[in-house]
């Protein structure tokens, strides 16, 4: 036997022994390598009909928008009619105004239709009336 | 020869596609196929059963996350062999001044085949793990793995020129130191 036989005897390659994929695979999951737990003796009840705790949900959002667009146009009624009482209030302050400036028009006007008395000596110049 | 020790060791082709497809028992039938080098070379290079199974171990679970980069048994072997390599080396360049005595009294782990001589056996693997990590290496994958000096100094990442100086002085310091341990006048290559 040669010096490189004897070398290849010395280093041939040995088994790791048992269960030695068991503990690569236990490290790869560790989470599946825990033994299961027995189940309860006693079952748990089944609930005939099962609790969703999600049912009420979709009725809540529907009030919530029902309530939010109830409110939006009871604001835009109000809104739009304060808008038309300021508008009705707008137009009786002009409409007083104008009667008011009316009126003095007229009371001027009054005033100069009253008939002048012609100043002797100057014709181009006409005596005013003497109330 | 060579072939069919090869083509005996040569697990079948199914279980690292089935380990790629995700089939859940397929990776560990590779590892099985598979431990026997992983562990062997390991344990040639670091003579500590526990450094050895760690070493193993970090092996295969990297393995587990490159599996879809590995391409055909024969990109697996040289994977396997690369990694632990140069794990080993890393392990046993920390633990360098740390180096185990008293191995002899440990029990025997490697198979040692009928007509092999025990004492011959343990002797030289002794002496193989006082090389310096490199040599060893080198060492350890020719004689282990029967690769020639091209193939190891692609899994070392090494000059093939490198690898045979390598070899060459590591036999010619285990031919020398064999003859002395073992009382030969001249150890026959």
């Amino acid at each position: 036997m040669t010096f490189d036989d004897e070398l290849r005897d010395a280093l041939r390659p040995s088994d790791p022994g048992p269960r030695f994929a068991e503990r690569v695979l236990a490290r790869l999951e560790p989470v599946a390598a825990v033994v299961p737990v027995e189940p309860a003796v006693v079952p748990a009840p089944v609930r005939e009909h099962p609790r969703r705790p999600f049912r009420w949900v979709p009725l809540g959002l529907a009030a919530s928008v029902t309530v939010a667009t109830a409110a939006g146009v009871v604001f835009l009624e109000a809104q739009r009619r304060a808008e038309g009482e300021r508008a009705r209030h707008q137009v009786i302050v002009a409409l007083r105004l104008t009667s008011g400036e009316l009126n003095e028009i007229g009371r001027r006007l009054d005033t100069r239709a009253t008939p002048t008395e012609t100043v002797p000596g100057d014709p181009g110049r006409s005596e005013e009336r003497v109330p | 020869m060579a072939r069919a020790a090869v083509s005996a060791t040569s697990p079948p082709p199914a279980a690292l596609e089935r380990a790629r497809r995700g089939e859940p028992d397929a990776f560990g039938d590779l590892v099985r196929e598979r431990q026997r080098l992983v562990f062997g070379l390991a344990l040639n290079l670091l003579r500590d059963r526990a450094l050895a199974e760690e070493v193993a171990q970090e092996v295969f679970l990297q393995l587990h996350r490159s599996l879809g980069g590995i391409e055909s048994e024969a990109h697996l072997t040289h994977w396997l062999r690369r990694v632990t390599s140069h794990r080993a080396i890393d392990v046993a360049r920390h633990r360098r001044h740390a180096e185990v005595s008293g191995l002899d009294e440990a029990p025997e782990p490697w198979v040692v085949r009928r007509d092999a001589d025990p004492l011959v056996c343990r002797t030289l693997r002794r002496l193989v793990a006082t090389l310096p990590p490199c040599p060893r290496t080198v060492v350890v994958l020719r004689f282990q793995e029967d690769l020639e000096p091209a193939e190891i100094a692609r899994v070392l990442d090494m000059p093939v020129n490198t690898v045979k100086s390598h070899l060459r002085r590591a036999l010619a310091v285990l031919r020398a130191r064999a003859g002395q341990a073992l009382g030969r006048a001249e150890v026959t290559s």
